[in-house]
């Protein structure tokens, strides 16, 4: 049995323009100690899935049909002070923006001893000495004075240290990271991809990575989804899928992230989808170096082989689905 | 650091409160009416009125009058009232406690109900909650006080005789009274706790908050709340302090003796010096409530600290 | 030179379209709309009154004293036998016309002071602030009765009771529009193109932040009708037998008692024209705030 299997989730955002299918019917398994990265576009949808696993979607966005099972137990089924028992304990999640993700009125450490105090481990007073050596664990330097810090006070790489460090404090068997390194400088990235790869681990922590860069994913991950227009186009091994992309979408994606290290800029045409106005047949069509007439009428499937799969006409007559 | 941050606010509050003072000096001097005359009445002979003008040094030149009371003000000697007699400050202290007890008791009911109310509404705008606090917002910002206090007189002493009408002393004087400034008052933090709530319920720290498994009450209180706080605990000082001030039409309708009806006697029997020392003692109020407002706004929200 | 009437034209067709989704935009906000028609509807009912009220305001017939609603009187009669719906017909223009003489008084030497303070940064702009906030301590009706008293009672005092306590608002307000705007691009080329101080202030800082004043005129002719009658009903106001109002129920409130009417009445209407106004001052808010407004 897998930790993690998304099965067919789907996700709506119901705007005052209309109705938008955030997540469509996307399946996903995470195992024991496996890192998976989901790469798209914004408005992807790949944000939207992250928060739906742990029942996080606030309104007007609303989680409309599949499973989610971690191990073993739908998530979506669950009552609320079950799933509240979960989170923080068993899946903990970090996000992309740490400064608006801290409550800027108590200090750090208080925020992390409320982790402990979610699930009655103990009273306040005494987790000091934990949260201490929680923060060294996250390589915060002067960790006894920085508990009583307050979030202004704390640069954007540390804010993010301190979101870790929460995640962490009850040994989660998954983490959720929902763009974690997208605001930090790209030597703060490094750093705090270290530190997640060190902590994976160490703990035997199965991670869920959320990005937009496909080379910062590629170098935690151990398996890749790729996501666009709420779908998933493909997925496979992260050696594959930088190497040997399939779709035409992750061929683009991953031409954008070699040419941008070589410093020619090459970007995706045409404009991102509308989600209020999907076209009929493959999403991806009106961008597609390969698109054919026949495109336009095909129905989503992917097409699997042992190690990933695909969803794309061009390899309708290969593998199974 | 926070002592000189205090210091400082206490400062500025002093240039703010010489300039109220002066304010209030040369516009009551300003008054038509002369004082001596009217004390020493129409059958004075002249003299006795001269002597009585350089008694209360009403001869002097305007600066060096000034300069007098600032002193005065130092021995806590706020003059003379003309009308009554007896030293201002002691006319001030026999109402003093009257309104005090209607500020802070209108101010207790105004603070729970509203912010009780805010907050439910603030979490679910659409509930019965939420069209309260609107109403309430329209009745608090623009219904005539008069209109409110008249109408509760009409309903409960009238009508259903439940309650007296005027006067103070008993706890049933002082129910419609305080009822009319609260639902005066209500509204105004009603609507900021709504809107602060609202606005920090979406915030990204409660989906933090959530994603720790923190039980719903303490998402409320920690952190819905707790950074909404700081703009209603300005309003509410501004409320009391204004309430402190007399809630002068009020007290005129339910015949509560307290400073708000004291001024505008002054007013009417051109007393001055009570007037102008009635202003005083408000403005040192109004003054210390903000400064204690300013004080707790640094405790609360660390993002405030001045300097 | 085509070119230059093209533009012009181009110009004056963008000022009308924001114009027309100005107006359609109020339009939309039914409520705001309905509020408008209320103010317009008092309004001219008391412009009316300047000329004509079914009997006369100020004459008392004892022999009709106290009488109920009825056909000839739809509002009764008060304890001196007059007419409450002349009185209140005739108190119109003393309630609302002081209060938005006031208002508009008070907004224009404030905005002067403000527009002033805030471009005119350094000594001037520093003193107009400090004497604005002491004005601000004391609220608006503490100030107003302060005013009233030393002025007395009597149309032109409150009318300056009500008018001189909005100054510092409006010098406030307008101030910190003002520093807003000061450093946009525009205000440098003009400053670039040596225009004078009050040119760039009028023509060019005025118009941007116009739409804050008229709102909030339209907010503070609900404070100023308030006032007035809160100064009426103390009998620091318009005087009795005047039927401002406010008056009319500080001269009734001993009859609560026996006869509500006279009381109640006024008081209501106040309330709705000073809700309309609130009201409307959303909507307009609304209207003219160039975020908010949809171009349709």
């Amino acid at each position: 049995m897998k930790l993690l299997e998304v099965e067919d989730l789907s996700v709506e955002y119901h705007l005052p323009q209309g109705k938008v299918k955030a997540v469509d019917e996307v399946s996903l398994t995470i195992d024991k100690g496996e890192v998976v990265g989901v790469v798209g576009e914004s408005g992807s949808g790949k944000s939207t899935l992250a928060h739906a696993v742990i029942r996080l979607v606030r309104p007007p966005g609303k989680i409309v049909g599949g499973r989610v099972l971690f191990n073993g137990q739908d998530l979506l089924k669950l009552n609320d002070e079950d799933i509240r028992k979960i989170r923080g304990k068993e899946i903990s999640m970090i996000f992309q923006d740490p400064s608006s993700y801290l409550n800027p009125v108590y200090p750090v450490g208080f925020q992390i001893a409320e982790v402990y105090e979610a699930h009655n481990n103990t009273n306040m007073k005494k987790l000091n000495g934990e949260v201490v050596s929680l923060l060294k664990k996250v390589r915060i330097t002067d960790s006894e004075v920085r508990v009583g810090s307050y979030p202004y006070e704390l640069s954007g790489g540390m804010k993010q240290r301190i979101l870790i460090a929460m995640a962490i404090a009850l040994k989660p068997k998954l983490l959720i990271a929902d763009e974690p390194t997208s605001a930090l400088d790209t030597t703060i990235q490094a750093e705090i991809l270290s530190l997640l790869n060190e902590l994976k681990e160490e703990y035997g922590l199965s991670i869920l990575f959320i990005s937009h860069d496909i080379g910062v994913v590629s170098k935690i991950a151990d398996r890749m989804i790729v996501m666009y227009a709420g779908k998933v186009v493909e997925e496979g091994p992260v050696r594959r899928i930088v190497e040997e992309p399939l779709h035409p979408y992750t061929k683009a994606l991953v031409l954008a992230t070699k040419t941008a290290r070589k410093k020619k800029l090459f970007s995706i045409p045409g404009t991102p989808p509308d989600m209020f106005n999907l076209p009929k047949g493959c999403t991806f069509y009106p961008r597609c170096p390969y698109a054919k007439e026949t495109c336009k009428e095909w129905n989503y499937k992917m097409i699997r082989d042992h190690e990933g799969g695909v969803a794309c006409a061009i390899y309708e007559n290969t593998g199974s689905s | 650091m926070m002592l000189e941050a205090i210091i400082n606010r206490i400062l500025q509050a002093l240039i703010t409160f010489v300039g109220v003072i002066l304010l209030v000096f040369f516009l009551v001097r300003v008054l038509p009416g002369d004082p001596a005359r009217l004390i020493a009445g129409f059958e004075a002979r002249p003299e006795d009125v001269q002597n009585l003008r350089h008694l209360l040094g009403l001869d002097k030149p305007l600066y060096l009058q000034f300069v007098d009371y600032m002193f005065s003000l130092l021995r806590l000697d706020l003059g003379v009232s003309y009308q009554k007699g007896g030293p201002v400050i002691n006319e001030i202290l026999a109402r003093l406690p009257y309104t005090a007890e209607l500020a802070i008791v209108a101010e207790a009911i105004a603070v729970g109900a509203g912010v009780l109310l805010g907050i439910t509404a603030g979490l679910k705008p659409r509930s019965f909650a939420g069209y309260l606090v609107s109403i309430l917002g329209i009745i608090g910002s623009s219904f005539p006080s008069f209109l409110i206090g008249l109408f509760l007189m009409w309903v409960f002493a009238v009508q259903l005789h439940l309650l007296p009408a005027f006067g103070a002393g008993s706890i049933q004087q002082l129910i419609l009274p305080a009822l009319t400034l609260a639902l005066l008052l209500t509204g105004n933090i009603a609507r900021l706790v709504k809107s602060s709530v609202m606005e920090s319920f979406s915030t990204n720290h409660v989906t933090t908050a959530m994603a720790k498994g923190l039980p719903d009450d303490k998402i409320i209180f920690r952190h819905i709340l707790k950074p909404a706080l700081s703009p209603v605990v300005t309003i509410i000082g501004i409320q009391f302090g204004s309430l402190m001030g007399g809630a002068v039409i009020t007290e005129t309708i339910f015949g509560w003796p307290g400073i708000g009806r004291l001024m505008v006697d002054s007013i009417f029997s051109r007393d001055f010096m009570l007037l102008q020392g009635i202003v005083v003692v408000f403005a040192v109020i109004f003054l210390v409530v903000m400064i204690s407002v300013d004080i707790l706004q640094n405790i609360i929200d660390p993002r405030c600290k001045m300097g | 030179m085509i070119e230059r009437e093209t533009l012009l034209k181009e110009m004056n067709e963008h000022k009308r379209t924001i114009k027309i989704a100005t107006w359609k935009t109020f339009k939309r906000n039914k409520i705001s709309f309905l509020s408008s028609l209320i103010i317009l509807g008092v309004g001219a009912l008391s412009v009316l009154g300047i000329f004509y009220t079914p009997y006369d305001p100020y004459k008392p017939r004892f022999s009709e004293a106290l009488m109920p609603p009825s056909l000839t009187h739809p509002l009764g009669t008060d304890w001196l036998g007059r007419d409450i719906l002349s009185r209140i017909i005739a108190g119109g223009k003393y309630t609302l016309g002081l209060a938005f003489v006031a208002i508009v008084i008070g907004a224009t030497i404030g905005t002067f002071l403000g527009l002033a303070s805030g471009y005119y940064l350094g000594l001037i702009g520093a003193t107009i602030q400090r004497i604005t906030e002491v004005f601000l301590i004391l609220p608006t009706l503490i100030m107003a009765t302060l005013f009233a008293a030393i002025l007395g009672t009597g149309l032109l005092s409150t009318l300056l009771a009500v008018a001189i306590p909005i100054i510092p608002v409006y010098a406030k307000l307008v101030h910190s529009a003002t520093l807003r705007v000061r450093n946009e691009d525009y205000i440098e080329a003009a400053k670039l193109l040596k225009k004078s101080g009050p040119y760039i202030m009028f023509n060019h800082i005025l118009p941007n932040i116009l739409h804050i004043i008229i709102v909030q005129i339209t907010y503070y002719m609900g404070t100023g009708i308030l006032t007035v009658s809160a100064l009426g009903f103390l009998g620091l106001g318009v005087p009795s037998p005047t039927p401002e109002w406010g008056t009319i129920v500080g001269d009734a409130k001993g009859y609560i008692f026996s006869y509500p009417y006279v009381v109640f009445i006024p008081g209501i209407l106040i309330a709705i024209v000073v809700v309309a106004f609130n009201i409307l001052g959303d909507g307009l808010r609304e209207a003219l705030d160039p975020k908010l407004r949809r171009l349709l």
